[in-house]
């Protein structure tokens, strides 16, 4: 209830800065506008669990980006009440490069798989759900008894057991605990193994699965790795709170680890899979601070007359 | 069967209604704290010029004068220039007051007493703290006035250069504790002083002082008032505002003021653990739980308090820098110190994962701090003992006899 009034509070005001920034003409209005809907994008960012992608965007966008818009604008304009008024050609520029964003962006959201089911629940909204009729029902169905059978709860933060969760998630809440966390690391963080089909996995299973990957995917090694599994397979292992497991639970976890936000797995992804990419904008980076630098190096007077010098 | 919870609620409330109960406590936290702070300065300044401050309204010393300026500022007609922006030149104090407060929300007093506790608490403030300096701009915008908009760009570019020696000095912490919660910053510093981050190694140490210079920077706190310099720019960026939309302006400054202080506690100062380990001992006595969380948060808002009075001493001693300065000390001094300690905590935990060397260093490093800090104290017991004795002229004459001696002659 709350999560939903919250969420379409945020929408609207991304919606609502957008239509400012589009329709204003005052300069440093369009940048307050901006501002709302950045803020609102930052708002949608933490509903979703994934806290560090909002404060970046805080820092970074809200922060930084528009600090420096601002400024631009304030060093730039003449007159403080300057208007847009753009040329016909510019109008045509910005409309090609829009649709052609528009495009892209209907696209994925067309070609995107959307999971729409609960992601954790009590058991009573489980039942009222009607669940049993969702693709995946069946796959809930085996981890729950899986669960069950193995004298497993899933508890939230007051400590009462919560309902099924995703297979996919659980799955890969398990996967990331193994390949991700150091072994000793958090000692509460164990939990039951599965396959991607969501069938129970034994120790085993899992070790000859992950010998199987190259080494490169592997972020502990195999000694770690068996006593890893040896921690999971520990009967003493009973529950884990809903922050270790919900956010992981869901299918946007690509941007959210077991803690419920995405920290560890962006550092793994920058500076392991995606490190060139990485550090071929970091060069962008660069190449925009030199230029920077020279726009605002002293001018110092040729000497000798002609060549050096500006 | 299910283990007791981490999570025990205050009060059993619903979510919701706790949710407001806990804004309303911290509403109110926020605002004494800052009024409370309006007065302190006001009185520390006057002590330090040997005046005596506001005296007069309600009973000992004049404790109540932030409440009277309140009255007087609510009560205000609310100007705004003909000339001015007028919707960004009104919500402009409400986006310098709003990130300063909600930054609150995520500031842990103890162990129990997080509110919000998400993992990443201090990326979420220096986020949320991000957002305060748009106010600041907007509002010098809007006004329209020259000095307004002197101040404004004078902030922009201050705060813009100093969040990153800022952040890379936060980094250190983070970097040593492996964390980016507050919380668990925190709870690492616990048992003794020589555990405090601060005198965990000398990077630690030089760079408790570089956050310390780019927060006073980041908050606009003199020596680098300069949005605002009365000297020069009349009152800089609020210069055209009146009333309570001023009174915000001074409101944010303020709890910011106690944002920076509690930051420098939590993340260098042992957050809310004492110097001789008393509370951690208590946290982990059972029985004593919700003792060591009050323990802890009293010992938090004290630290706190005494990093918001160096403000206030550095603000009445120091002369305003000037804007080329300012970005002197942030580009040569600031950035390469943060660089090369954020490069040095690293190595540190590389070459010296502990042991006996380790240990020596930490109580190298207390004993120069806390000695620092205890010849501090000293002089101010000393200096309150001498007051009102003439110690300016009667102490020093033996000295300032041996300055003058060859103009006697």
């Amino acid at each position: 209830m709350l999560e939903a009034i919250l969420f379409y509070g945020f929408a609207a005001m991304a919606l609502a800065g957008a239509f400012g920034v589009l329709l204003s003409r005052n300069i440093v209005r369009t940048a307050v506008w901006l501002l709302a809907t950045l803020g609102a994008a930052a708002g949608l960012y933490f509903l979703l669990g994934a806290m560090f992608v909002g404060a970046i965007q805080l820092i970074v966008y809200a922060g930084g980006t528009l600090v420096l818009i601002i400024f631009g604008v304030m060093l730039t304009s003449k007159n403080p009440h300057m208007r847009f008024a753009p040329r016909r050609a510019e109008v045509a520029v910005a409309a090609v490069v829009c649709l052609a964003l528009v495009g892209l962006l209907v696209w994925v959201l067309l070609h995107s798989t959307w999971y729409v089911g609960p992601i954790v629940q009590t058991r009573a909204q489980w039942a009222q759900t009607g669940v049993n009729e969702h693709p995946w029902a069946h796959d809930l169905q085996a981890v729950t008894q899986f669960l069950d059978a193995n004298h497993v709860a899933i508890v939230d933060a007051k400590g009462v057991p919560c309902g099924p969760v995703t297979l996919a998630g659980l799955a890969r809440a398990a996967w990331y605990e193994l390949t991700v966390m150091p072994q000793g690391d958090q000692g509460d963080r164990r939990q039951p193994l599965h396959d991607a089909d969501g069938k129970p996995m034994s120790g085993d299973q899992l070790l000859a699965e992950l010998h199987a990957l190259p080494p490169q995917d592997r972020a502990i090694d195999d000694a770690a790795l068996e006593s890893a599994i040896a921690a999971l397979e520990s009967p003493d292992a009973p529950a884990r709170t809903v922050q270790q497991v919900a956010y992981a639970c869901g299918d946007a976890d690509l941007l959210t680890d077991a803690d419920g936000d995405g920290t560890r797995n962006i550092g793994l992804g920058f500076l392991g899979v995606y490190l060139l990419p990485f550090e071929v904008i970091s060069v962008l980076l660069l190449a925009v601070l030199i230029g920077a630098a020279y726009l605002a190096r002293p001018r110092v007077p040729a000497s000798g007359g002609t060549g050096g010098g500006r | 069967m299910v283990p007791a919870p981490d999570y025990i609620p205050l009060i059993n409330l619903p979510r919701p209604i706790e949710a407001v109960a806990v804004i309303a406590v911290y509403l109110g936290f926020v605002s004494v704290v800052a009024m409370f702070f309006i007065w302190w300065e006001r009185k520390v300044s006057a002590h330090m010029q040997s005046r005596l401050g506001p005296m007069r309204v309600g009973g000992w010393h004049g404790w109540s004068q932030s409440l009277a300026d309140g009255l007087k500022l609510l009560s205000k007609e609310d100007l705004i220039p003909d000339e001015a922006d007028r919707p960004l030149f009104r919500i402009a104090p409400y986006l310098a007051f709003v990130p300063a407060f909600a930054a609150f929300a995520v500031l842990p007093f103890s162990a129990k007493f997080a509110f919000v506790d998400v993992s990443i608490t201090v990326v979420l403030i220096f986020g949320i703290l991000a957002l305060e300096v748009l106010g600041v701009i907007l509002g010098g915008w809007a006004s329209n006035s020259k000095w307004s908009l002197y101040g404004a760009m004078r902030e922009a570019c201050q705060i813009v250069s100093y969040e990153i020696p800022l952040g890379l000095a936060v980094l250190t912490p983070v970097l040593t504790v492996g964390s980016l919660s507050l919380v668990d910053i925190s709870i690492d510093q616990g048992g003794g002083i020589h555990r405090w981050l601060a005198f965990r190694n000398p990077f630690l140490f030089v760079s408790f002082g570089v956050f310390f210079i780019a927060s006073l920077a980041a908050n606009k706190r003199a020596p680098f008032d300069l949005p605002e310099s009365e000297s020069e720019l009349v009152a800089g960026f609020h210069t055209e505002y009146s009333g309570m939309r001023f009174a915000m302006f001074f409101f944010a400054e303020y709890a910011a003021m106690f944002l920076i202080g509690g930051l420098a506690a939590l993340l260098y100062l042992g957050g809310w653990y004492d110097p001789f380990g008393i509370v951690l001992h208590m946290e982990h006595t059972p029985s004593l739980v919700w003792w060591a969380a009050l323990a802890g948060a009293g010992i938090f808002v004290v630290k706190a308090f005494t990093m918001v009075f160096v403000q206030m001493w550095l603000r009445w001693t120091l002369p305003r820098l000037r804007i080329d300065q300012v970005l002197y000390m942030c580009v040569k001094v600031l950035l390469p110190l943060a660089c090369v300690n954020l490069l040095g905590v690293a190595l540190w935990a590389w070459l010296f994962p502990g042991g006996a060397a380790q240990l020596a260093v930490q109580i190298v490093l207390t004993v120069i701090g806390a000695g620092g800090a205890g010849a501090f104290l000293a002089i101010l017991v000393w200096a309150m003992f001498f007051r009102g004795r003439g110690i300016t002229v009667s102490m020093l004459k033996p000295w300032t006899n041996l300055l003058h001696r060859t103009e006697s002659k």
